[in-house]
């Protein structure tokens, strides 16, 4: 035993800074999720996935990423860690959505990083819900995904909300994505707190017939600043407005720039309100069809680079004050 | 083995010599190890599968017995082969060292988790390498992190539809280390949330070094979301960049170096957004052989717009199209070059 011990306090000290290393539980940094042959009391690995996305978000490690394996339902999903959720191609992976619930709620720390590719999540009626609600992370990249057919009562029907709630730097990422027939607006981003940061880039997205707005941003309940570009992107038949920026005196300085985008047959095309420092600029987009205005500046600074294509709005398609092309 | 003779002159001696035993157990010897030189090192495929359902790198990576990894497929695929991935899951990191192509095509996630301070994928070809990538996820999964995709030698490397992110150090470091031309192309392709730079354009020789990106997202890295740097290579660097958004990164969103004695490094921007970076929009870092031109773009939610250093002519150009509103520098405007 003698010659034993000092053995045994290497390989302590060996293991010691392993099992330091390894995660709190067994979890692993790749999982899988079917539809076809799922189980959540699987531990997620290829040859045995789990069944639900919570389940397999619950075995995986922070930073790892979950793989859809088929199509199919795979049910709401709350994510507080750094995580990847993909489906490339295998079909739909979709979240009903009822009963007031949230389909994808991420309430994550200053550092979560979150990307979603490749998902639906669909309002089914019995009570609605909110598609994807943002309350905290550092950054959340959304690409290949849609979110339609959300409704229900007040506080809910809204296809995604970036509105988190601790002071701090925000991303989000939205592209070729699909944000459709929600009953109340497609996107917002209206953060709570002080002194927010939020960065929000936008490419190839397409809001369609919301019951409120296509895509609005607002700094009113919050101070710091919101800063939102918008590019190839579509907004039409939504309700209200196709774009809008808004914020308040003592508000946060909220922006909006849509370059190549368009916004058709809504109520109003895009509008800025009610204080100076919400601002929005237009650059070679088109505003047609629509009902009302052709924009709204409510007070908000509204303008355009003069390449801008308005016409066939009810207001006769006035001239928007203009700022040159550098 | 590069030395032996193997002309047909030198294998006619030997057989002319073979009445001899000595001499005829050479020959063979000979016979054998040009045939070898000429052949596969082993029985190779131009076409080879890989799945994470039923793979196994003992396989020989035909269709039915496929391979379980990208390096065990690569590895017996001939020079100028494809890999096809069947199925979804992870197929680990790989290096490659010949001209191949690495394909998924929607089958589901094909991806290559990165920590201890590998490297997902590297490319490090000979000066007539092509390589293919496409639907590819290389994602960094913390426990000491690592680099997305590391190129340092061949002719070309295209790649579609891929995903480098959450990676500790860079995305994408092109870097050919070779002098000679070099090729890179990356569209529809996501870098984002990575510790460093998200494609990193970095030659270390006296290079030709051709880039073309399009359509290609830079989200959210902590320093440039894309720079070119001639600072330590010589010859030319020229880059295109189009249709793509470099937003929310820490450093710059497009950027350009080099200096007095090394490569010519230029940066045509079109067509694309640099938004809410943390330092600056575009930008020329350096003071000389570094040029920026940027049209039809926009710049918006930067502190800086754009930089460059003066006494260098007018390294940064736009064409006088750009839409340049909401930075915190009350939006400058850059010298022009006329659109023609």
């Amino acid at each position: 035993m003698t010659k034993l011990s000092p053995l045994l306090a290497l390989t302590a000290i060996l293991l010691g800074p392993l099992v330091a290393a390894a995660p709190a539980q067994a979890q692993l940094s790749r999982t899988f999720v079917s539809a076809a042959s799922g189980n959540d009391a699987n531990n997620c690995d290829r040859p045995t996935p789990c069944r639900t996305f919570q389940g397999a978000h619950d075995k995986t490690n922070d930073q790892g990423e979950i793989t859809v394996l088929d199509s199919g339902g795979y049910g709401a999903v709350t994510i507080t860690k750094s995580i990847s959720i993909v489906n490339d191609g295998v079909g739909e992976a979709s979240i009903l959505v009822s009963g007031g619930a949230t389909g994808i709620a991420i309430t994550g720390g200053a550092s979560t990083s979150v990307n979603l590719r490749g998902l639906t999540v669909q309002g089914i009626g019995f009570g609605g819900g909110n598609g994807l609600v943002f309350n905290g992370g550092l950054s959340l990249t959304v690409t290949k995904c849609v979110f339609r057919n959300l409704d229900g009562a007040a506080g809910f029907g809204t296809g995604v909300a970036f509105s988190p709630a601790v002071g701090g730097t925000h991303n989000l990422f939205i592209s070729d994505s699909v944000v459709a027939d929600n009953s109340n607006s497609g996107i917002i981003a209206f953060p709570t707190g002080t002194g927010q940061d939020i960065r929000i880039a936008v490419k190839r997205v397409q809001m369609l017939r919301n019951g409120v707005d296509g895509i609005a941003v607002g700094g009113g309940s919050t101070t710091g600043s919101i800063n939102a570009a918008v590019s190839d992107s579509l907004s039409a038949n939504n309700a209200r407005f196709g774009f809008g920026a808004v914020s308040v005196a003592n508000g946060a300085t909220t922006s909006l720039m849509m370059l190549r985008s368009v916004s058709a047959n809504n109520s109003t095309g895009v509008t800025a309100g009610i204080d100076p420092r919400a601002r929005l600029w237009i650059g070679q987009s088109a505003i047609s069809g629509n009902t009302l205005h052709t924009w709204f500046a409510d007070g908000g600074t509204l303008q355009s680079f003069g390449d801008n294509a308005m016409v066939g709005n009810a207001d006769g398609n006035p001239a928007l004050p203009t700022i040159a092309m550098k | 083995m590069s030395r032996l003779p193997c002309d047909g002159a030198t294998i006619v001696k030997w057989r002319a010599a073979m009445t001899k035993r000595t001499a005829w157990l050479a020959a063979l010897a000979l016979v054998l190890a040009c045939g070898v030189q000429t052949a596969p090192a082993q029985a190779q495929l131009s076409r080879t599968f890989v799945s994470a359902a039923s793979g196994n790198d003992a396989n020989n990576c035909d269709r039915p017995t496929p391979c379980r990894t990208f390096q065990g497929a690569h590895d017996k695929t001939n020079d100028q082969g494809e890999i096809t991935v069947l199925d979804p899951g992870g197929y680990g990191g790989v290096t490659i060292t010949k001209s191949i192509s690495i394909v998924n095509d929607s089958v589901g996630e094909a991806s290559t988790l990165v920590s201890g301070g590998a490297t997902g994928i590297t490319v490090s070809g000979g000066p007539g390498t092509y390589v293919n990538l496409r639907g590819i996820t290389v994602q960094g999964i913390g426990f000491g992190g690592g680099t997305g995709l590391v190129f340092t030698g061949g002719f070309s490397l295209t790649i579609t539809n891929g995903v480098f992110r959450n990676l500790t150090g860079h995305g994408v470091v092109f870097g050919p280390t070779v002098a000679g031309p070099a090729n890179l192309s990356v569209s529809d392709t996501i870098v984002a949330d990575n510790g460093n730079i998200g494609i990193f354009v970095v030659p270390h020789a006296n290079v030709t070094a051709r880039v073309v990106i399009d359509a290609v997202k830079l989200l959210n890295n902590s320093n440039d979301g894309l720079a070119v740097d001639g600072q330590i290579a010589t010859g030319t660097i020229n880059a295109s960049v189009t249709n793509s958004v470099s937003a929310n990164n820490g450093g710059t969103g497009f950027s350009v170096f080099s200096s007095a004695n090394t490569a010519k490094s230029s940066l045509t921007l079109i067509r694309s957004v640099a938004a809410n970076n943390k330092l600056i929009g575009v930008g020329v870092l350096s003071l000389a052989n570094a040029s920026l031109w940027v049209g039809q773009s926009s710049i918006t939610g930067n502190p800086t717009s754009w930089s460059a250093p003066n006494g260098n002519g007018t390294p940064l150009l736009s064409f006088g199209d750009n839409y340049i509103a909401g930075n915190g520098d009350g939006d400058p405007a850059p010298p022009t070059i006329a659109r023609k």
